[in-house]
């Protein structure tokens, strides 16, 4: 294929990607950024798939079969991670305005210069060669679409694309220098490469799998034989480390950290991403494995396995596919570099160029237009770094190696970071030595054999161990072989990062400064939108912190910036005066967003007499929230106890008054039945009193009336007063052994001239002896009520059954065949005078409280009541009493 | 002829103790134990006076009292009270109802049958 129409396809994508890339920034300047799009934001993620994924996961699936897989596996397994890590991270860097990861562990540690630096250096130092490694995906892709292309060059054609990757970020990045703004068309321009290397792996990954072969099915058939296993089982006993590493750098790579951390723009967007990124990255992978083994079955060992997906469609002569997996593999290598260099650059230039300028020089020589520079030259040097390593260094090794040492890289930040989170005791000193450590180990293990093999070290130093010391080689550290050069490296690293960690925190302190911070991310749900309430002490003049604001961020918003907040505070800024505390602290964020952390702190500390932060001035301003919460607690707590209150004491008084109305009909009923009788009294005694010539006869059968009718007054009062002390808990039951038939058989022999003056008959039936624990006056008087109600209310003639049996409580019955209960009056029958309440037309017949005083000494008995009845044919009364205990206990052994 | 009363009322003694003081005096005395019976008794044998109770069963003795007074035949019909219910408001619902005496229980007897020969000699 003509190279010049490579390069001129290459120029015309990266042309269009710009278009994209400005019109989204047009769009977001008038107020419809797409950024904000979730959708955007979750495809800019997949950055995470480089050249590496596109071209490399075929060259190492067709070399070891599935692991490949672990890359994408690792950040799966890891998202429902995000909800809680990455929402927190992305809270707490917008509060700060941080973007960068050296930021974000800096700041938590006091803003720590060197932990910035540090930090910066071996994200440069890992991820340079991953950038190189984009640079060979490109090179070796138009190597084979183009073999003849270097001949026709001055230079090559890695270094045309670096150049042109270079203007590209020039123009879309870097154009303020408040590096907390949004890149709404980087952004866009980075989800539309993910779109486009999608398409082309799906497009060309499906002409290889149906067009040159005849499906899924097809491909795996020719699986040769010796290769079977490596596609049917995971015996790369490397696998759980490379899940942990990918799981890892899905979070702190600095491409990813700036896609995911600082171009977020709402934490929300988080919660699509978490199912649509693990989809791309299934989609993405869809193809692979017939990929990788259609290209081992046609192409086994005359071309690199990574080059499998030009190689085939070419070989089926198709250029134009073999031109689209290009673009592919090209979108995929750009997207990388693009984010990566800025996420550097942006590194390089605040974490570490101007915080040693501002450290070695006078600090007034840091101003907005300088900033920018220092980082646009990062940019340039970062890519040309990675020129130059991709020239020099990485033809030497397959893209994988490299960017499986570039993952172990990264995964030395996860010890800290977590840390920072969760560990709100760990220190500065802890984070300092477990990233020297770490990174040295790491450089050690991984890098060094590396620089062996291409002949930069001697090679005695992996054969025999430095100096000829064995349990130092960098393959095998104290003698321990691992299965793997990556996992021999990745567990040294972590294992020496992660002690120092441990170490370094418990012996020493945290400063003032730290715990300020250490507070504020571990528990930053606290603070909220309170980050202005971080402390600063100290003496400044408000013309220097003017001076240096104008300095950095430009006159017009450091004066946009000092009005709004005199607007929002009130508080004066006059230019002479001592500085406002709260203000600083506002100023130094303004300043991390462009200039980063430490930067920004040395520069408030260079114009200020700075008292080192007190551990008290933290206690008392975390006492003060502390209190704050406290009483606001106290108060809603009091608040909802009042409510509750009023409520209880709106329903006492509700019962009340219907304990009122229910007393006052109890008396005027009680009153109203006592006039019967007296009526009755009075009449006779008037009659026998006025007419002295009443025959004896007639005189005794009044005077008997007038004794009957006592009786029944006598009646009625100690029912009312029985009812009384049941209801006041007066009574106390005198309990003996009692046995329970024989009880009933005595109550009902009672009844013996009543029953034969109405024809009537009482079958009693005992199921066995019961014996209960229990009062026998009280229960004489249930048995007596219930049996006089079913005389009362029964047929002539009929016969009334008493029923006594059960197993763990006694069941007594007593029913009758009588006119039985109207459904609406059941769940009234125990009611006091129910059958007299307010009705003119049921007079009762007795005292209507009989069934009220049975149901509580039933229930003093713990014993239940109830009753069943059918109208015209009869009612039931049935009560349960518990069984006398030892007999209980005979039973149920 | 003498003059014929009714008493309605649902407690035997009761019964038992006017119907002896009213034959005592010379009336015709007639008796129903409820409402229904009441009304039966008044359709066959127009009473000059009844003396009424007013909780009975079925047919309490305000409807009774009702039926009697807006029946243009028994309208004249003298109705006496007799009552455990003294609530004013029970009072004056049997007024209400048309009667023309309300008469709380306990009564004396003698006031009770002073009260009926009056109502006779109207």
């Amino acid at each position: 294929m003509n190279y010049w129409l490579i390069i001129s396809i290459s120029i015309v994508y990266l042309g269009l990607l710009s278009l994209v890339a400005y019109f989204a920034d047009k769009r977001a300047k008038t107020g419809k950024a797409i950024q904000g799009n979730p959708y955007v934001y979750a495809l800019s993620l997949a950055v995470y798939c480089t050249a590496w994924t596109y071209y490399g996961s075929v060259g190492k699936a067709a070399s070891d079969g599935l692991s490949f897989l672990a890359t994408y596996i690792g950040p799966v397994l890891g998202m429902p991670l995000w909800l809680f890590l990455i929402i927190r991270i992305v809270k707490i860097s917008n509060a700060l305005r941080i973007n960068t990861l050296a930021d974000f562990i800096a700041t938590r540690f006091g803003k720590s210069t060197t932990l910035s630096i540090l930090v910066t250096i071996m994200c440069i130092l890992g991820v340079v060669p991953y950038v190189s490694i984009q640079l060979k995906a490109i090179d070796s892709s138009i190597k084979v679409l183009s073999p003849d292309a270097d001949q026709l060059l001055l230079f090559d054609s890695a270094l045309l694309v670096v150049i042109l990757l270079i203007a590209f970020i020039l123009v879309f990045t870097f154009r303020t220098v408040d590096s907390t703004k949004k890149h709404h068309g980087l952004v866009s321009a980075i989800a539309l490469e993910s779109v486009v290397k999608l398409v082309a792996f799906l497009l060309v990954g499906g002409f290889i799998t149906y067009g040159m072969f005849d499906g899924f099915g097809d491909i795996f058939n020719r699986i040769s034989s010796e290769n079977l296993t490596k596609y049917s089982t995971l015996e790369d006993s490397s696998f759980p480390v490379l899940l942990f590493l990918s799981f890892s750098a899905v979070f702190f790579l600095p491409r990813q950290f700036h896609v995911t951390i600082a171009e977020n723009t709402s934490p929300e967007n988080i919660k699509t991403a978490i199912w649509l990124f693990p989809s791309y990255l299934l989609a993405i992978n869809l193809f692979v494995i017939p990929v990788a083994i259609g290209g081992e079955y046609l192409l086994s060992g005359n071309v690199d396995p990574d080059m499998y997906l030009i190689e085939l469609p070419l070989l089926a002569g198709n250029q134009v596919l073999a031109m689209i997996t290009y673009i592919g593999g090209f979108s995929a290598a750009t997207g990388m570099i693009i984010v990566s260099t800025i996420a550097i650059s942006m590194m390089a230039s605040n974490n570490l160029v101007i915080p040693l300028i501002i450290k070695g020089y006078n600090p007034s020589k840091i101003n907005e237009r300088k900033a920018l520079l220092i980082r646009r030259i990062s940019v340039v040097v970062v890519l040309l770094g990675s020129y130059l390593y991709f020239e020099f260094v990485s033809n030497e090794f397959p893209i994988v190696a490299i960017g499986l040492i570039s993952f172990a890289a990264v995964a030395q930040f996860t010890p800290v970071v977590l840390a920072s989170l969760f560990w709100k005791e760990v220190t500065r000193q802890g984070a300092i030595f477990s990233l020297l450590a770490g990174f040295a180990i790491w450089f050690y293990t991984l890098v060094v054999p590396g620089m062996v093999k291409v002949g930069l070290l001697p090679l005695e130093l992996v054969s025999s161990g430095p100096f000829g010391v064995e349990w130092l080689n960098p393959t095998s550290l104290f003698g321990i072989q691992l299965s793997d050069p990556i996992v021999h490296g990745t567990f040294w690293s972590l294992f020496f990062n992660i002690g120092f960690l441990i170490l370094g925190t418990l012996f020493y302190d945290q400063s003032g400064k730290e715990r300020n911070f250490a507070d504020f991310y571990t528990e930053y749900y606290k603070y909220q939108d309170q980050s202005n309430r971080l402390v600063w002490k100290g003496t400044m003049i408000q013309r220097d912190l003017k001076r240096v604001m104008e300095n950095i961020l430009g006159k017009g918003i450091a004066t946009l910036e000092i009005n709004s907040f005199k607007k929002a505070t009130g508080i004066s800024l006059d230019e002479n005066d001592e500085v406002n505390p709260q203000f600083v602290t506002h100023a130094e964020k303004l300043l991390t967003g462009a200039i980063g952390a430490s930067s920004a702190r040395m520069l408030i500390a260079s114009i200020s007499k700075e008292e080192d932060i007190e551990l008290s001035d933290v206690v008392a301003l975390l006492r003060e929230k502390k209190e704050i919460s406290k009483l606001n607690e106290l108060l809603s707590s009091k608040s909802s106890e009042l409510k509750k209150k009023a409520d209880e004491l709106a329903t006492a008084n509700s019962r009340l008054q219907n304990l009122d109305v229910e007393k006052d009909d109890f008396i005027s009923t009680v009153t109203h039945e006592m006039r019967t009788p007296l009526t009755s009294i009075r009449a006779m005694t008037e009659i026998i009193h006025d007419n002295p010539d009443l025959t004896d006869e007639e005189r005794r059968r009044f005077l008997a009336t007038v004794v009957d009718e006592t009786d029944r007054m006598t009646r009625l009062i100690n029912q009312v007063l029985d009812l009384e002390k049941l209801e006041s808990g007066q009574l106390d039951l005198n309990l003996e052994k009692l046995d329970l038939c024989e009880l009933a058989r005595e109550v009902i022999d009672s009844f013996e001239g009543q029953l034969k003056s109405r024809d009537l008959n009482i079958e009693l039936k005992c199921g066995a002896t019961y014996f209960i624990n229990g009062d026998y006056d009280r229960l004489t008087q249930v048995l007596n009520n219930l049996i006089s109600n079913a005389i009362k209310y029964s047929s002539d003639n009929s016969t009334i059954e008493v029923l006594i049996e059960g197993e763990q409580e006694v069941m007594i019955s007593v029913k009758d065949h009588g006119k039985g209960i109207e459904s609406e009056n059941i769940d009234r029958i125990f009611d006091k005078f129910f059958q007299a309440r307010d009705q003119t037309r049921k007079k009762p017949k007795g005292t209507g409280l009989g069934l009220s005083i049975t149901k509580r000494i039933v229930n003093m008995h713990e014993g239940e009541i109830w009753v069943r009845s059918v109208v015209d044919s009869g009612s039931t009364f049935i009560f349960t009493l518990p069984r006398f205990k030892e007999e209980l206990e005979i039973i149920n052994e | 002829m003498s003059s014929k009363v009714l008493i309605v009322d649902d407690e035997p003694n009761i019964l038992m103790s006017l119907e002896f003081l009213l034959k005592k005096s010379g009336y015709q005395v007639f008796i129903a134990r409820d409402g229904r019976e009441a009304l039966g008794i008044i359709d066959e044998e127009v009473p000059d006076i009844i003396l009424l109770d007013v909780m009975m069963p079925e047919v309490d003795g305000y409807e009774v009292c009702q039926k009697v007074k807006n029946n243009a035949q028994t309208s004249h019909v003298k109705i006496i009270f007799l009552s455990a219910k003294t609530k004013k408001e029970d009072i004056d619902k049997g007024y209400e109802m048309g009667a023309d005496l309300y008469i709380t229980k306990p009564f004396s007897t003698r006031y009770l049958i002073s009260q009926v020969d009056t109502f006779r000699n109207k």
